[in-house]
């Protein structure tokens, strides 16, 4: 521990001290405030633009937010990247295909690894469960060996689930 | 402005419907199949379900070959459980812990195991022990025991890691001849007591039943 300056003790009590304000200051300062918000130039401005005008722009804002596609993006933002493998040693190609990619076998191909034994591709997923496979030589469905299953429900094609935990 | 706002109105009206197309069905399905799907979705959405796993359902079916007609009824039949799953689980759950739940219903776990596991849980997300649950029923844990070897690691406030440490283990047990209902109880047992158990914040023992108020999670 060090003494305090005695300089810097007075400087801080200056500082503590009220400042006085000038009360007709402060009214003018109050309605110049107060005539600013009442000119409200922007609904000057839709009531001259056309009201069909208006409601299209609206409604164009309200399609890009609210939108697929923009949720998708707003969900990009927490994403967790995944390493999926399998060992296929005589495989030609090995897709990922899962509820993240719209199970379109030709979204996610992956890549043969060192000697070619193993395939694997890393993915950035959102947080929630996911369902998914993978599509070997482009006909064969096989399930992750390594993760939970996902029940068989009517399709007759298993898959697995993966459960991207909420980041705090 | 009267006018502006009438023509907000009328365009707000049309673009609702807009929001419940999804374009990612086109060239996917038939348009039949289509439209028996969007009427689900629609359904789920007014019911305040999630609408994702229904689409995602959809082009699950398409994508492995499935006619139009299972495609709807498994997308039909996703949307029962979904519904199940939240009179289990409560209208707080998560989407995750609604697919998980009604992964979970479809093998054979009752809804009163859902809301079991719901409470032992504490109000901790379920989808890692509904995913585990139905994991071990299709491994052949019969569902009741499987959920009570679930409900022992939610009660010690399980993570990932133990959920995957008993999936991996059940299953070693059952290929090396392990009856799967004994495998699944002595492992959860093990893994479930090698954590410290947690005193929820209301102060009750781990496990208790909470009190008629506290439904949801």
């Amino acid at each position: 521990m060090t003494d305090r300056d005695p300089l810097l003790d007075r400087v801080i009590a200056e500082l503590k001290q009220p400042i006085e304000v000038d009360p007709a200051a402060r009214r003018r300062l109050l309605d110049a405030a107060l005539a600013g918000s009442r000119r409200r130039p922007a609904a000057a401005l839709l009531r001259r633009l056309s009201p069909v005008a208006v409601a299209a722009a609206a409604g164009i804002v309200l399609v890009v937010l609210a939108g697929p596609g923009a949720e998708r993006e707003r969900g990009e933002r927490w994403t967790t990247p995944v390493r999926f493998a399998l060992a296929a040693p005589a495989a030609r190609g090995v897709a990922l295909v899962g509820d993240f990619n719209d199970w379109d076998p030709d979204a996610t191909p992956l890549e043969p690894v060192g000697s070619g034994d193993e395939w694997a591709v890393t993915v950035r997923l959102r947080p929630g469960r996911h369902a998914y496979a993978f599509v070997v030589d482009g006909t064969q469905w096989v399930p992750d060996p390594t993760a939970a299953l996902a029940p068989d429900d009517g399709f007759g094609v298993p898959s697995s689930v993966i459960v991207i935990p909420e980041r705090m | 402005m009267r006018w502006t706002a009438a023509a907000l109105c009328a365009l707000l009206l049309a673009a609702a419907p807009l929001h419940g197309q999804d374009r990612r069905l086109d060239g996917r399905l038939d348009a039949e199949t289509r439209r028996a799907v969007l009427a689900l979705v629609d359904s789920a959405r007014a019911a305040g379900l999630p609408t994702e796993p229904l689409i995602q359902k959809a082009l699950e079916g398409e994508s492995k070959g499935a006619d139009g007609a299972r495609i709807v009824a498994a997308v039909r039949a996703l949307l029962g459980r979904l519904h199940a799953a939240r009179a289990a689980l409560g209208r707080t759950a998560g989407d995750a812990d609604l697919v998980a739940g009604a992964a979970a219903l479809y093998v054979g776990v009752a809804p009163d195991r859902l809301e079991r596991l719901r409470n032992a849980s504490s109000g901790a997300p379920l989808a890692l022990a509904l995913v585990a649950l139905a994991d071990l029923v299709q491994r052949g844990v019969p569902p009741d025991t499987a959920a009570t070897a679930i409900e022992a690691l939610a009660r010690a406030r399980s993570g990932e890691g133990e959920y995957r440490m008993l999936r991996q283990l059940v299953e070693q047990d059952i290929r090396t001849g392990a009856a799967p209902a004994a495998a699944a109880l002595e492992r959860a047992r093990r893994i479930a007591g090698s954590r410290s158990p947690v005193i929820p914040p209301d102060g009750r023992p781990p496990g208790s039943e909470p009190s008629g108020g506290g439904g949801v999670r």
